[in-house]
């Protein structure tokens, strides 16, 4: 089945469209770890144990953008949110992932210089697509 | 007398809102009239309905009720319609553009309000056009007097 890189999505937070640096963008829909364990029952029988480490289903958006006046005031604004930030990621062939009840997570030290970028991360609940 | 000062417009494709940390979906856009602030697209606008009203007026004989007059008793719902067609009647594709976009300026700068947020592109991204159209007829029905 041809499939189509994603290359170039949008992101919108709390319904604004957000300016961040190209290819700096990371998700992780929050889908966990699984494990499985094989598990002896005596002689020959040898069994599995499927483990759902609900502990890592938790979603995250991270991506980079330039340091601006519109940044801090950004930044501001999630953090003042909590954990009641909403994130959609929208890649230009149709895939939409909604992210809800987002935390920016990360601290953030804002370079002050020409060409200065920052990392912003958000965790919260898993992924709708 | 105090002229009111917004309405509540109904969508018929709802679209989606982050409100409190999640996705949620309306189907009602508080439209809030220009102020001074919004002078540019307000203008835009008023020029159109007022080149509409002449025309109209040149062919009365064949056209009378096209444009609504502000005097009429009809209901803003049943009149938004008929304004919104008579642009598309009078005004050529770049001129109706000119308008749209200075209305979807209107709406995103102070204008528009949706779940009690301030309606931005990401909304009017999602806005059916049939919606968008019906909406402008309304605002202008409701909002400018002439």
């Amino acid at each position: 089945m041809p499939s189509n890189a994603l290359v170039n999505p949008q992101i919108i937070i709390n319904n604004i469209a957000i300016p961040f640096v190209p290819n700096s963008a990371k998700i992780d829909l929050g889908t966990g770890e699984q494990n499985v364990k094989a598990v002896a029952g005596g002689g020959a029988v040898v069994d599995t144990v499927y483990f759902n480490d609900v502990e890592n289903s938790v979603s995250k958006v991270e991506f980079d953008m330039y340091v601006t006046d519109v940044t801090i005031e950004l930044h501001q604004d999630w953090k003042s949110l909590g954990n009641g930030n909403t994130i959609e990621v929208v890649e230009v062939n149709g895939i939409t992932a909604t992210f809800p009840f987002m935390a920016h997570t990360n601290r953030v030290e804002f370079a002050i210089g020409n060409d200065k970028m920052v990392t912003i991360t958000f965790m919260g609940n898993p992924a709708i697509t | 007398m105090t002229r009111k000062r917004e309405f509540e417009f109904s969508l018929a494709a709802p679209i989606g809102v982050h409100k409190d940390g999640e996705k949620q979906f309306a189907d009602k856009i508080t439209l809030v009239a220009p102020s001074v602030k919004n002078n540019k697209s307000r203008c835009i606008i008023k020029q159109a309905i007022a080149h509409c009203i002449a025309e109209s007026q040149k062919n009365r004989e064949s056209n009378s009720d096209v444009v609504a007059s502000s005097e009429t008793n009809e209901d803003f719902a049943t009149l938004g319609p008929i304004m919104a067609t008579s642009l598309y009647v009078f005004l050529d594709s770049n001129q109706i553009l000119e308008v749209i976009n200075a209305f979807t300026d209107l709406l995103i700068s102070g204008c528009g309000r949706v779940l009690d947020t301030p309606l931005t592109t990401f909304h009017l991204e999602q806005l059916d056009a049939e919606d968008l159209d019906k909406m402008l007829g309304e605002y202008i029905v409701n909002f400018f007097k002439f």
